[in-house]
């Protein structure tokens, strides 16, 4: 193939990548709700 | 100083503060909100663990114990300085926290129907913040499967392991929508009261 | 006084009277809210910063000075916050002490006498000077107005 269609992949690949690791980090950083001393009644 | 009291008695929901600036009386932001932290024997809010700024950043080793709150607003939480902060393990214990999660818990009442899954927490201020009850999505059971709905809480919030108990009656005071839920946690907290009281009579 | 009139001033020297530079800025300290520097710009030394008890007159037209000496560099660390730009009220946030937003600051209005700051404009309204608690790289805080306001 010409080079120029493996220059689109790759930017195609860091572009997925990017993403993704956007999607996973914005998962991470939701914060929870932590109830405490409750273990059991 | 303004007393985290008189954050106003209007209800929001947990999760909307995470991610909320911490900014000092000196108009410096300090850090922004990542857990919010409550006290399951009564339902009070302990504190805050923080985190910093920014897509990638990591959870801080500090966090925000309530009493040194200086109010927490639409758009800011407000400390007087970052003086007051305490050592995260003070208000969020590893272990406590990694298990103490309600988020995507399901709720079960005490007679074991399942009412749904925990989708966030409803906070009403007046003396301090606490929970008053959960924002669930709701199972078949109560008849609105698949809808987002708030069910109150009393002021003890039993949860073991992945499940939450809620006394069977918070199942008759369900609330679709916000703005109507104050007063369904009110009344089925004067009904508790009131079962309690027949309770000691007997 | 505003601040966006007062911007763009000549500062002249009373000794020389010659033009030793520009207005490019002000500098709000708190406890009283007061303009604590000038901030200058077209000046041909390495100082670049005014204290306001150095300026002997703020007139419409021109601020006047003793002379060029006056105009000096950052001599601690707020100071040099301050000639960084990273004190400029003018587009901050301001937060009520509650941590509601109160809009952005259009303009301040000061006492060209005294330089105390006695309103700060945002586009929805304007905050006594007294109000203010902090300022800060993030935002202006205010005292709340009356219980019940944010």
């Amino acid at each position: 193939m010409d080079w120029w269609v493996w220059v689109i992949l790759a930017v195609i690949v860091l572009v997925v990548l990017l993403a993704l690791a956007v999607v996973v980090q914005r998962k991470r950083r939701r914060g929870r709700v932590i109830g405490l001393g409750g273990g059991g009644e | 100083m303004i007393p985290p009291s008189e954050t106003s008695a209007i209800l929001l929901r947990a999760r909307e503060l995470a991610g909320r600036p911490v900014v000092t009386l000196g108009g410096e932001l300090e850090a922004e909100i990542k857990d919010v932290v409550f006290q399951s024997d009564g339902g009070r809010i302990a504190g805050f663990t923080l985190r910093n700024e920014g897509l990638f950043s990591r959870a801080r080793k500090d966090a925000l114990p309530w009493h040194a709150v200086h109010g927490v607003g639409r758009d800011a939480v407000m400390i007087r300085d970052a003086g007051q902060l305490v050592p995260a393990e003070e208000i969020a214990p590893k272990q406590a926290a990694r298990k103490g999660n309600v988020l995507d818990d399901r709720v079960l009442t005490d007679s074991g129907r399942e009412l749904g899954t925990v989708i966030d927490v409803v906070l009403q201020g007046g003396a301090g913040l606490g929970v008053v009850g959960y924002e669930i999505e709701a199972s078949a059971a109560l008849g609105t499967a698949g809808r987002r709905v708030f069910i109150p809480l009393p002021d003890t919030v039993a949860v073991s392991g992945e499940n939450l108990i809620v006394p069977a009656s918070a199942a008759e005071f369900v609330s679709e929508d916000l703005s109507g839920f104050g007063a369904a946690v009110d009344e089925f907290r004067t009904r508790l009261r009131e079962g309690r009281d027949e309770g000691a009579q007997n | 006084m505003l601040f966006s009139d007062a911007r763009k001033s000549d500062v002249v020297s009373t000794g020389t009277a010659t033009t030793l530079g520009r207005v490019d800025g002000f500098v709000v300290a708190t406890g009283p809210a007061r303009v604590a520097l000038l901030r200058l710009g077209k000046v041909a030394g390495d100082g670049t910063l005014v204290s306001w008890e150095d300026v002997q007159g703020f007139g419409a037209d021109a601020v006047t000075v003793a002379d060029a000496a006056v105009i000096r560099v950052p001599s601690d660390e707020w100071e040099q916050r301050a000639d960084s730009r990273e004190l400029e009220i003018l587009g901050k946030r301001v937060l009520s002490e509650r941590g509601d937003e109160l809009g952005e600051i259009t303009d301040v209005d000061f006492d060209p006498e005294t330089g105390a700051v006695t309103t700060f404009i945002t586009r929805k309204e304007t905050i006594g000077g007294d109000r203010l608690i902090g300022h800060g790289r993030y935002a202006v805080v205010v005292a709340v107005d009356r219980p019940g306001q944010p």
